[in-house]
């Protein structure tokens, strides 16, 4: 089998994340305030923000709060700051995990939303953003990345937009954490939202949620924290605020077995891995009249091709890839509706075949041959 | 050949209307030639894995490829509940 579907989640994970998880089972997973001292270095939740915090760029490891993925941390974060009554830009590269949350606030008659359009590639110039801001303008919630075409969004010319009025600037890093740089203290980001199961090489079920110092969210669920039990409410404080439950340790596990992963490898080593196989994809395919592509040459992850054979619905040739050729892709709508009138590929979408660290260039090379193959079905009628 | 049984494709990216068939044994030339007394077929032999195409003018399309064990079928958009209990026949009857 030929994976190309690791925007949605990255396969095979690294060996060293295998282990860390199987080796999880061997002991019991107790919180960490009730260990002795002696396993104090096996704060493993501690030390995962810690790895965060150097990826990111975060001052304060504590301030990453620990959720189930970017749904929840964009949930967390959408519903719990103070929107109401005011405006909320978005991008038409956004997932549904912001476009439904904000979708419903405005549905219920708590916010107006402002979509900003992007250009046949997904990229929107920040200053597409400025002409849009409004002085209620409450939020920007960005796509860092699109989950489409790849697109990358210049999200510290965004911030300094949203911040001219005062807004809070959220970005959407489920596609960009561990593919591409974030700098959330250069940025001035003020909430970042991300999963640990695609290009941080962890399992599904995990994320998290950066929230600036400072800035306090009503949070999503409260309860049990094992600690401070004497308390009948939820205790103050990030993370323990926002992290009510029972953790999910070997989440979090692979979660740092990931992050160390990405770290130890890289970004640059990452980046240039990708790049190398994203541009074997153009020249091999860019000039192919038969092939309509979507994502950009410059402003990219180097991560997402993103193609339509035209003729052909997306699904069909995904089907094809998948059955005569064994190679996985995504097609369709890839949960992000908007984005679709400015690529002109409504009602079907797109297919789209993502790589990770782990692809090999033989294997592009067999997905492009498949590919030139499948361009005579709809010549063939 | 049975049908074993069959699932809805449901996908959150998906908007056709489409089913698709687990069967008892392997998809074999024979067996597509037999699909392809239904309508029009279209094959192209030239891919890894043979790939065909039944179009059933004006009622629906099926496709799969040789050697698996899965059809798949595209149904009109408008008739969520299809009627398959022809097709699921025609299935039934190829006895090699």
């Amino acid at each position: 089998m030929i994976y190309l579907n690791n925007a949605a989640t990255s396969f095979p994970k690294p060996k060293e994340v295998r282990d860390a998880v199987l080796a999880s089972f061997n002991g019991p997973l107790v919180h960490a305030s009730r260990t002795g001292l002696e396993r104090e270095d096996d704060d493993i939740i501690y030390l995962c923000r810690t790895r965060l915090a150097d990826l990111f760029n975060i001052e304060d490891p504590l301030q990453i709060v620990f959720t189930s993925g970017s749904t929840e941390a964009l949930n967390l974060a959408i519903k719990g700051l103070p929107l109401e009554g005011g405006n909320v830009i978005i991008s038409a590269i956004e997932h549904n995990s912001v476009i439904r949350p904000l979708k419903t606030l405005e549905k219920e008659g708590k916010i107006t939303l402002t979509i900003v359009g992007c250009d046949r590639n997904g990229y929107i110039e920040p200053q597409q953003f400025a002409e849009v801001l409004r002085d209620d303008t409450r939020a920007i919630v960005v796509n860092h990345c699109s989950n489409v075409t790849g697109a990358v969004l210049d999200v510290a010319e965004i911030a300094k937009i949203a911040h001219s009025v005062g807004a809070y600037i959220i970005v959407d890093a489920s596609q960009s954490a561990g593919a591409i740089p974030i700098d959330c203290r250069a940025w001035d980001i003020d909430l970042l939202a991300f999963t640990g199961h695609k290009s941080l090489y962890g399992m599904q079920g995990i994320g998290g949620l950066y929230i600036k110092k400072g800035i306090e969210l009503k949070p999503l669920k409260v309860g049990g924290t094992g600690i401070l039990s004497e308390l009948l409410l939820q205790p103050e404080g990030v993370p323990i605020h926002y992290e009510a439950g029972t953790p999910n340790t070997p989440g979090i596990i692979s979660l740092y077995a990931g992050v160390q992963f990405v770290l130890q490898t890289g970004l640059d080593n990452i980046i240039e891995h990708k790049k190398k196989l994203y541009q074997i994809l153009f020249d091999e395919l860019g000039d192919n009249p038969d092939i309509e592509i979507y994502s950009p040459r410059k402003h990219t992850s180097y991560s997402n091709f993103c193609f339509n054979v035209k003729g052909m619905v997306p699904e069909e040739v995904g089907y094809v890839l998948e059955e005569s050729f064994d190679i996985w892709v995504r097609t369709g709508l890839h949960c992000a509706p908007l984005i679709l009138p400015y690529l002109g590929v409504e009602p079907w979408g797109t297919v789209r075949a993502s790589h990770s660290f782990f692809t090999q260039e033989e294997e592009i090379y067999k997905f492009i041959d498949a590919l030139r193959k499948i361009t005579i079905i709809p010549k063939r009628k | 050949m049975k049908v074993v049984k069959q699932k809805k494709v449901d996908d959150c990216y998906e908007s056709s209307n489409t089913v698709d068939f687990l069967l008892s044994g392997p998809i074999t030339k024979d067996f597509v030639e037999h699909l392809g007394k239904l309508g029009k077929l279209l094959l192209f032999e030239e891919f890894d894995k043979p790939y065909f195409k039944v179009i059933v003018k004006g009622e629906y399309t099926i496709k799969g490829a040789f050697g698996k064990k899965t059809i798949r079928i595209l149904l009109p958009e408008d008739e969520i509940d299809y009627p398959l209990d022809k097709l699921i026949q025609h299935i039934e009857c190829f006895k090699k």
